[in-house]
């Protein structure tokens, strides 16, 4: 399990680099939330907006938003699918985005069209995502985004 | 056409489908306490400061002043935790702001609490950009919520005293800030009205967990768009602002539009849809990064 001080990411999980969504591959569907680096950076959520059952979203395309102490701003797909799924809990509790991120924090999931063509951006693999954690913990720090040091 | 100014400082990461931040880290706060406050009023108990960068000493805060400069912030806030008297002790950090300022080129504001004289023109040799107060208007309030040994009185004579000085202040005001209810705030707003203010925010009490009024309800809209209206009402040529802290979600879609309804001059952080309810409204929109106290006005040409 890669880990920063308080912050682990599991090594099953595939992470976007950028948003810090993860996916969870669950047969053909992807079960996300946000990692525990995201919700560090975004602070206590507050409000949470997910599209509906049914709907189809884009990788790279907005599914809900979020509104939290430091972060007001949409939550990107990290695969392409269907919305078969969304967790009426977190909607109800955003909080739980930052005390069970792993657990009962998690948005979505996604009846997943092409997984395994969506992957090949999302960082895996023990090495890969320690490695990818380390700079993005640096380069936070360095710009202030992280308010504790 | 009239203008309304949108702000999106880098106090947080912000993106919605009408508008986002090209920086980020363009505005950052920072707490000259870390995370300690000897009052802990009870609508924030010190959690606020705990999104801010700890800088407790002047060295350190130049240090972190340089990094964040590097990486391309524009702006700083310096605010901490006060002290008994309900004033930020700043005075051993006057030196290292006026180096922040002159040296870093940093836009320096600064959260003071009550202002004496003597921290007045210690502010104006810092050079500062502008100071930021919470004016209080109820005695009740200033006791029962920041457990604090002052009356508005002292409210005044910090507004007296940053005038004094000519350093630029920008008064706020927390609607609903005694237990969700609005009992002060027309006072607040007549005690603003007797100084040379050229702008006003005014924020909405926001429950903050592991506070004493995490279960506290805001203020309800229709409270809120009175209030609003008497602010407007009261200070016409003043700019008034919907700033950072308030409630979330659908309230805040809500008190959005209402800020619009009453004709005040900007909002920080819109809700999604905000801005195109202000361009359905005739209105201009004006994109800033800046901290919405001191950016330029929508009531000028400055812009």
């Amino acid at each position: 399990m890669a880990k920063h001080e308080e912050i682990f990411l599991p090594d099953d999980l595939y992470y976007d680099r950028k948003d810090h969504l993860w996916a969870k591959l669950e047969g053909g569907k992807v079960r996300v939330g946000l990692d525990m680096f995201g919700q560090k950076a975004a602070g206590t959520a507050a409000y949470i907006k997910i599209l509906p059952v049914g709907k189809t979203v884009q990788k790279t395309r907005a599914f809900g938003s979020l509104e939290a102490g430091k972060y007001i701003g949409p939550l990107k797909a990290p695969v392409t699918g269907k919305i078969v799924e969304i967790n009426n809990e977190v909607i109800a509790n955003p909080r739980l985005v930052n005390t069970d991120p792993y657990g009962k924090g998690w948005f979505v999931i996604i009846e997943s069209a092409n997984f395994d063509n969506d992957i090949h951006d999302l960082v895996h693999g023990a090495e890969n995502i320690q490695a990818w954690l380390d700079a993005e913990y640096k380069d936070y720090m360095e710009k202030g985004l992280f308010a504790e040091e | 056409m009239r203008k309304i100014n949108f702000y999106a400082p880098g106090l947080k990461r912000y993106e919605t489908s009408e508008l986002s931040q090209k920086n980020a880290h363009s505005f950052m706060p920072v707490s000259i306490t870390g995370s300690d406050c000897t009052l802990n009023c009870d609508h924030c108990n010190g959690e606020l400061l705990k999104f801010m960068r700890p800088a407790k000493t002047p060295e350190r805060l130049l240090q972190i002043c340089q990094t964040l400069a590097k990486n391309g912030t524009k702006g700083i806030l310096i605010s901490g935790g006060c002290d008994s008297a309900g004033r930020v002790p700043l005075r051993e950090f006057f030196d290292s702001m006026r180096m922040v300022k002159q040296t870093l080129g940093l836009n320096v504001i600064v959260h003071t609490g009550l202002v004496d004289r003597e921290m007045a023109k210690g502010l104006k040799h810092a050079d500062i950009d502008g100071a930021l107060i919470d004016i209080i208007g109820s005695d009740r309030t200033i006791k029962d919520v920041y457990h604090l040994d002052a009356t508005t009185l002292d409210y005044e004579q910090s507004l007296a005293n940053l005038n004094a000085c000519e350093i630029p202040v920008v008064p706020h005001i927390v609607i609903g800030l005694h237990y969700g209810k609005i009992i002060g705030e027309e006072n607040a707003l007549a005690i603003i009205s007797r100084f040379k203010i050229k702008t006003l925010v005014l924020v909405i009490l926001t429950p903050l967990l592991n506070t004493k009024m995490e279960n506290v309800i805001p203020p309800p809209p229709e409270e809120v768009k009175d209030f609003f209206r008497k602010a407007r009402n009261m200070l016409p040529d003043v700019q008034i602002i919907l700033g950072c802290a308030r409630p979330m979600g659908e309230y805040k879609e809500q008190v959005d539009k209402l800020a619009i309804d009453t004709a005040l001059n900007g909002i920080a952080f819109p809700a999604e849809g905000i801005v195109s309810y202000a361009r359905d409204n005739g209105l201009k929109p004006i994109f800033m990064e800046s901290c919405c106290g001191f950016a330029p006005s929508a009531m000028s040409n400055e812009q």
